[in-house]
């Protein structure tokens, strides 16, 4: 083995004459809880940080002005037209939902699985979720005509005595997507009862002890208290469960419930979902990259994560590439020729750019992930996180407008072209996500203390050196401590 | 203004109502005049000031000719507010004088349908007429007399009033009775305005009278002087014809009866009843008439003559049809035209069809033809037998008339010392090279009565604002001879007087309004003296009977048959080759704005052209092969050269165009048009000369390298190949069509086109019909795709109009579009037109997707839409495969002034921003039919009784609305024609809105040469 200086970070090794550690580095109790509670406590804020944070306050705030201007004035000043009543509004809201998809993946049914490697960026994930759909939500509420009796759509009472028609999809999507927000948002927040906990006893400062410590619930970490605590993370890990596959499914209904053809397929709900999974964990690992670089965390989200993260990608991108496919087969099988030339359309009508910028980013691209030396490659992957992120932007855009921009009758085919107020918006969307990233990553501790230490050997009550790393008696030596276990 | 204390009270106690100085101010002006409040104007002032306008003009709208004013304190007899009320006046464009009922909501017109009594107009109306009642309502419409000193001084004016004009034509025109007086007008078939002018030319001495028509029908009345020695109106008996040619007449269109000739020529095509016709069209652009054609010919405009030369030719000299007594050609003069390649390869085939059908055949040629060409189609309906039978005459007598370019010889000569200008606006629209405004400044003294401060006005010391047609009383002469009415609805709403009331100040000592000048023509026409009698009781009678009517009963003329004098006819000369280098260039007017008029009617704007599908522009029109050979591409803005004057103007690539021949409309690239107008278009009158009126060969055509945006309501973009093919493979099955002989072998072939699809049958329980269960018919046989129904739907629905720049990008408004389709041959394709609505689905798309039930399944199955409950996620639009729904992307009627909402109709929402909207098979119709009948002794509501706005304009009665339940009802006895059938049926929507498939009759010896794509799929 080489021993370069950062060889020891390397646990991806697939060699079954050794343990590979999630976390590396020797690191105890004590290192992970300081390198974690440092970041939000101790560390100065690096400028980086502050510029970072300018540029995406910035954007949110032209989010805002955006969004200012359609409520003054009217949806018109999107791109959309007559056949395409659906255009960027729509397809951010997919795209985000689906990013908020690998928080609750993660968290609940990797949980479930009792996949340990998960606990280094289960945090993070879910934060990133609760984010994402905070950025989701807010499209399918401004996108409306009339913005101002958008809670129409709640069933709660109203003067005009009427529920809503729970025939129609968009209704199943306010119950879906707010269902999945309350219970992301729980998960998120009971997850993190013992880590606040942890920063309010390490606080320094007056605000930060009162702030921690309302957050904290009166935490302890009493046996009662962690007992509990187990109790609800299970149940609200299976609560989560299904909910990973029903939001998705449900946005999808939006579509496939229509009878446009292109939307109007059964094959929807598992490539939504697939889909989701895909792009959620491509985003999970587009911010995960430079944040463990930064923040000095590469011990803690080991390279074996980002493998273990990259499989998934290829799995479910490879999902999405055969759910192509099989759309193309049936739009042929089925005989529907309306059908038939929604998909012709899409490769090769107007649109085409944008199914081929698709297909390269979530089928061709994402197979590279079969070399391992190309997925345990930090600028290879992070490169391709990023391919992903377009490719499931144009998917959901192809998806939506191509469909609608030419259906039944040829006489109201129109080609779409967003405005620039569709663009600062979905540029502004990303401002305000990265905003609230930032914010986390100074206020919160970004990696599950309490649940990474519970991965550690040291954790394991029958642990002792001897079950870790060998021959060594007593403490093991510096040289072994600094270059793995070999 | 009357001065009774009871109305002093009631307005006094408004203003104190409305409690603001602005509504002072307004109300101490005359009322209407005062009616263009500011746009800030809060909603409530604006209630209050349409409340006292609506008061006001219902008074100078009722038939009353006791000119008072009085407040609904004291209504008068026969009115309810809340209940319009219809009366019969007439819409004049030109020397065509169309018969409309005119509806009046609380005072205020706010729509213009045909007039069912006279058979000119049978009910229905052109988009013109219809559109002209927002012409009422243009705000940019002169409110004022201005006073200019000479050109240039004033753009704007100084404000005069009718008493300033007064003192000035005391001491004005008296002094011109000895010479110098000079009136130019647009043409009129008012007989009360001819009687002024004759009046005139009496006591004027040396006084001359121009005519001045953009549009002009002139050639046609010297044809028939050619050919029967007098001028004469042809009456056509369309519904008669079994073969019909028409030579670039468009006459379901462009023809001075068109109304009647569209009706009679769907009536003589109804397979069902037997009586089938064949169309045949020589034309270089795409008109209606060409749409409906069996066979159609692209010929360039220059070689329509040698067509028509061609066909006598092969007529005489090929099939031996004998020359009729006085013809004024003879066989040696044809022979050398037999074979002419201007008729083309079919033209044996079409003079065998004609030979064929003696006395049932018709030939037709356009206002832009040669006279000699209207004489030669005037001889051979005669040698054809036609006369007498599809066609009639009715000679008159025509007043002799300097022309445009006289009056500017004369002008030019300093021999007119006042020009009176009625109406028009010749500096604008007279052809370019005249100079016809710099000619005009030679005469002294200029008066221009006109709608709006134009051009024209602009070069004159006097602008007169004229009142609309809605405002003046008068006469009119309408195509088959009959008498007809033009009453006011409403008082001017800017003060402006008739034609009739300037000329009288010239003619009479103590000057006639126009409602008695309008009488005194009544009694003169009708027989009851030279002035209307006072206290006549049976001449009132009879004048109120003409005017409820609008029509002098009785006073229709038949047509007669003409002998022909033998006058000889030239020979046109042989057309020259056209190319790339030398093209054709044809001068159209314009089926939206027609020669400037309606510049600014912002209806017409936005409504697409029936071929084109092109809205707020002209463009120069290239057929496709044209267009590659030339190097220029749908929206490249190119310089068309002739005649040494040139035009920019984009290129729009039309297929069906004739090969080489670039047509372009007038009408638009308007200098002195209002808000609406403003930016529309390019001029086309700068290419337009006195000796080429309609253009002519030698254009050249070159290319800037600009671009220009063209917003058109169907093919938003140009189609690539993809698209393009699935076109032709979808429209066969959208748009179906068969030919009459497959029809009557195989009358169900329309269920064989379009997709196959196993039986539908529903997931769930289907919508019961207990009551009513409305439909609607349409018969793609019928249509024309004249566009008359779309206007009709935006009159009655209150469609906001949203700009060509809204319209570019695909959100146009209008609930009922016409689709069409060109199929085969991009060089002579066949034209498929739809008129599309909602169909009001039974299983309806739309119903299901909806979160918040803002559109509901009616119980007698309208797709119901509740406009406040709609928050405007625009799912149901996404989901409707006709996408007839449309969604206020913007507050569309943020913009209009307090005038502009006077046109908007009660009975219907105004709709909101953020809301979708769409047909609703003129719900309002249908409720008020339903109150009639309950009413009436709550019996049921019978077949007929209602009529959405579409139906009832529909010139060939293409539209059939009624209840479905009801066997023996039109609509339910449509459905049950084999030719009947739904469009996307496969979908299992069940559609209300079923179409019948249209049936071509082509002539068998050159169907089988070209075939047609129409029939292939199946």
């Amino acid at each position: 083995m080489k021993s370069s200086a950062t060889d020891y970070l390397n646990n991806t090794s697939d060699d079954p004459r050794y343990t590979q550690e999630l976390i590396l580095g020797g690191n105890d109790f004590t290192s992970i809880t300081e390198t974690v509670s440092d970041i939000v406590l101790e560390r100065k804020t690096p400028l980086a940080w502050y510029v970072m944070f300018t540029i995406t306050a910035g954007l949110t705030g032209i989010l805002f002005l955006m969004i200012g201007y359609l409520f003054l004035t009217g949806v018109g000043v999107w791109g959309l037209n007559n056949p395409v009543g659906w255009g960027w509004a729509i397809v951010n809201f997919v795209f985000w939902v689906g990013i908020g998809h690998a928080g609750t993946l993660i968290s609940a049914i990797l949980f479930l699985l009792r996949q340990k490697w998960r606990t280094s960026i289960n945090r993070f994930a879910e934060a990133m979720t609760i984010f994402a759909v905070i950025c989701a939500g807010i499209f399918p509420g401004i996108h409306v005509g009339r913005v101002w009796v958008v809670w129409w759509l709640f069933p709660i009472p109203n003067f005009q005595n009427m529920w809503p028609n729970f025939r129609s999809p968009l209704l199943w999507d306010v119950f879906a997507v707010g269902t999945y927000a309350t219970v992301s948002l729980l998960f998120w927040y009971t997850g993190m009862v013992p880590d606040l906990a942890t920063l309010r006893d390490r606080a320094k400062g007056r605000l930060q002890q009162i702030i921690y410590g309302v957050l904290s619930l009166g935490w302890v970490g009493s046996h009662r208290h962690w007992h509990r605590y187990e109790k609800a993370y299970l149940i609200l890990a299976g609560l989560a469960t299904p909910l990973v596959l029903s939001v998705h499914s449900v946005v999808s209904f939006d579509f496939a419930t229509a009878q446009l053809p292109g939307w109007h397929t059964t094959i929807f709900p598992p490539y939504f979902v697939a889909g989701a999974v895909f792009s959620g964990f491509a985003m999970v690992g587009t911010i995960l990259i430079p944040a463990r670089q930064f923040f000095g965390l590469k011990e803690i989200i080991s390279l074996h994560h980002l493998e273990n993260m990259n499989k998934i990608i290829l799995a479910t991108g490879s999902m999405v590439g055969f759910a192509y496919a099989t759309e193309f087969f049936i739009a042929w099988y089925g005989g529907n020729p309306t059908e038939g030339f929604a998909f012709v359309n899409r490769a090769f009508g107007p649109y085409a750019w944008a199914y081929w910028i698709m297909v390269t980013c979530n089928v061709v691209t994402p197979q590279l992930f079969w070399f391992k030396k190309l997925r345990t490659s930090i600028p290879v992957m992070w490169v391709l996180y990023i391919f992903v992120n377009i490719g499931m932007w144009f998917e959901r855009f192809v998806i939506t407008v191509s469909s609608l921009s030419r259906d039944f009758l040829p006489s109201s085919w129109a080609y779409y072209r967003p405005t620039i107020v569709d663009i600062l918006t979905f540029l502004g969307s990303w401002g305000l996500f990265f905003t609230l990233v930032l914010l986390f990553i100074r206020f919160l501790p970004m990696v599950a203390m309490a649940e990474v230490k519970t991965v550690m050997p040291i954790a394991d009550p029958h642990s002792g050196e001897r079950h870790i790393v060998g021959d060594y008696h007593g403490d093991i030596p510096e040289h072994v401590r600094r270059k793995g276990h070999k | 203004m009357s001065d009774s204390s009871q109305k002093r009270d009631f307005w006094r106690s408004l203003d104190e109502l409305a409690a603001g100085s602005e509504f002072s101010r307004l109300q101490e002006q005359e009322f209407p005049g005062g009616i263009e409040a500011p746009d800030d104007m809060s909603r409530r002032r604006f209630l209050q000031i349409m409340g006292a306008s609506a008061a006001l003009a219902t008074l100078a709208g009722c038939r009353w000719p006791e000119e008072k004013i009085m407040p609904y304190a004291q209504r008068p007899e026969g009115t309810d507010p809340g209940t319009p009320r219809q009366f019969a006046t007439t819409f004049e464009m030109g020397p065509v004088a169309l018969p409309v009922l005119a509806t009046s909501y609380d005072g205020r017109p706010i729509k213009i349908d045909g007039n069912p009594e006279v058979p000119l107009s049978g009910g229905a109306t052109n988009v013109f007429a219809q559109a002209s009642v927002l012409g009422l309502y243009n705000p940019d419409r002169s409110q004022n007399i201005l006073r200019r000193n000479q050109f240039g001084d004033s753009s704007s004016g100084a404000k005069a009033t009718w008493d300033d004009f007064g003192t000035f034509a005391v001491g004005h025109f008296p002094r011109l009775r000895g010479g110098g007086l000079a009136v130019l007008t647009e043409m009129t078939t008012s007989p009360a305005v001819w009687d002024l002018m004759g009046r005139i030319g009496q006591q004027y001495r040396g006084a001359k009278l121009y005519y001045h028509e953009p549009v002009c029908r002139i050639n046609e009345m010297q044809g028939a002087r050619l050919a029967f020695g007098t001028p004469a109106r042809s009456q056509l008996a369309v519904d008669k014809a079994e073969v019909i040619v028409d030579f670039d007449a468009n006459f379901l269109q462009d023809h001075a009866s068109s109304l009647r000739n569209s009706r009679r020529f769907a009536k003589g095509r109804r397979p069902e009843s037997g009586h089938m016709n064949r169309l045949y069209v020589f034309e270089n652009t795409f008109t209606i008439t060409g749409g409906m054609a069996d066979h159609r010919f692209p010929t360039p405009a220059s070689h329509i003559p040698a067509a028509v030369w061609a066909l006598a030719a092969e007529l005489v000299l090929g099939e031996g049809l004998p020359l009729p007594m006085g013809a004024g050609v003879s066989r040696s003069d044809l022979q050398g035209w037999r074979g002419h390649s201007a008729g083309g390869e079919h033209i044996a085939a079409l003079a065998k069809d004609l030979m064929a059908n003696r006395g049932a055949s018709l030939l037709v040629a356009g206002m832009r033809q040669s006279p000699e060409t209207h004489a030669l189609i005037h001889l051979l309906n005669q040698a054809l037998g036609n006369v007498g039978q599809t066609v009639s005459y009715q000679p008159f007598d025509m007043a002799k008339l300097g022309d445009i370019a006289d009056l500017t010889k004369d002008l030019k000569s300093g021999a007119v010392d006042t020009l009176l200008i009625l109406g028009g606006n010749p500096a604008y629209d007279a052809p370019a090279d005249l100079g016809f405004g710099a000619a005009m400044q030679k005469a002294g003294t200029r008066i221009h009565v006109s709608l709006n401060d134009d051009a024209t006005s602009r070069l004159c010391q006097w602008h007169l604002p004229r009142a609309h047609y809605l405002e003046g009383w008068g006469d009119a002469m309408g195509w088959d001879g009959s008498y007809l009415a033009v009453q006011p609805l409403i008082r001017p709403l800017f003060g402006g007087k008739t034609v009739t009331e300037v000329l009288s100040v010239l003619v009479d000592e103590t000057p006639r309004n126009a409602y008695a000048v309008a009488r005194d023509s009544f009694a003169r026409i009708s027989g009851a003296g030279k002035s209307a009698p006072e206290g006549n009781d049976r001449f009132e009678k009879k004048w109120r009977r003409f005017i409820h009517d609008g029509v002098l009963q009785g006073s229709a003329k038949r047509g007669e048959p003409l002998a022909l004098t033998g006058t000889p006819l030239a020979a046109p000369r042989a057309p020259g080759d056209l190319s790339a280098q030398s093209l054709e260039l044809s001068i159209h007017h314009d089926q939206s704005v027609f020669d400037g008029r309606f510049c600014d009617n912002a209806w017409l704007q936005e409504m697409p052209d029936f071929m084109t599908k092109l809205t707020w522009d002209n463009a120069a029109l290239l057929s496709p092969a044209t267009a590659v050979e030339l190097g220029v591409g749908h929206g490249d803005l190119v310089d068309l050269e002739f005649a040494g004057r040139k035009q920019a103007i984009p290129v729009y690539v039309l297929p069906g165009q004739a090969r080489y021949s670039v047509s372009v409309m007038l009408g638009y690239g308007k200098p002195d048009s209002g808000r609406v107008g403003q930016g529309s278009g390019f001029n086309a009158y700068t290419l337009r000369t006195s000796g080429a009126l309609h253009g002519g060969a030698g254009l050249k055509l070159t290319k800037t390298g600009a671009t220009y945006k063209l917003a058109t309501t169907q093919d938003h973009f140009a189609m690539d190949t993809v698209g393009a093919e699935e076109i032709q493979k979808r429209v066969p099955g959208l748009v179906r069509q068969g030919d009459l002989e497959e029809y009557r072998e195989h009358p169900e072939f329309v269920d064989h086109l379009g997709i196959h699809h196993p039986p539908l049958e529903s997931l769930w329980k289907e919508w019961d019909y207990n009551g009513y269960k409305w439909g609607m018919s349409v018969d793609l046989n019928a249509c024309n795709g004249c566009n008359a129904c779309i206007i009709g739907c935006q009159a009655e629905n209150n469609i906001a109009v949203v700009g060509k720049d809204e319209v570019a990008r695909g959100r146009e408004m209008s609930w009922i579009r016409l689709d069409r389709y060109f199929l085969g041959d991009a060089e002579d394709p066949e034209c498929a037109q739809q008129p599309v609505a909602c169909a009001q689905c039974e299983l309806a798309p739309c119903e299901e997707v909806c979160p918040v039930a803002a559109t509901m399944h009616s119980s007698e199955g309208l797709n119901t839409m509740v406009y406040n409950r709609c928050v405007g996620t625009r799912y149901c639009s996404n989901n409707c495969p006709y996408k007839v729904r449309r969604f206020n992307w913007f507050n569309n009627f943020e913009d209009l002034t307090a005038t502009q909402r006077l046109v908007l109709n009660p009975d219907v929402t105004v709709r909101a921003r953020g809301v979708m909207e769409k047909c609703t098979y003129c719900v309002q119709r249908i409720e008020k039919a339903r109150v009639a009948a309950r009413v009436d002794g709550n019996r049921k509501i019978r077949d007929g009784d209602i009529t959405p706005a579409c139906a009832q304009t529909c010139p060939t009665d293409a539209i059939v609305f009624g209840d479905l339940n009801d066997p023996e009802s039109r609509v339910a006895k449509l459905r049950k024609v084999p030719r009947s059938y739904d469009l996307l049926a496969y979908l299992n929507i069940k559609p209300r809105t079923s179409y019948m498939a249209r049936i071509r009759n082509p002539n068998p010896q050159i169907a089988a040469h070209t075939g047609h794509p129409g029939s292939e799929h199946g």
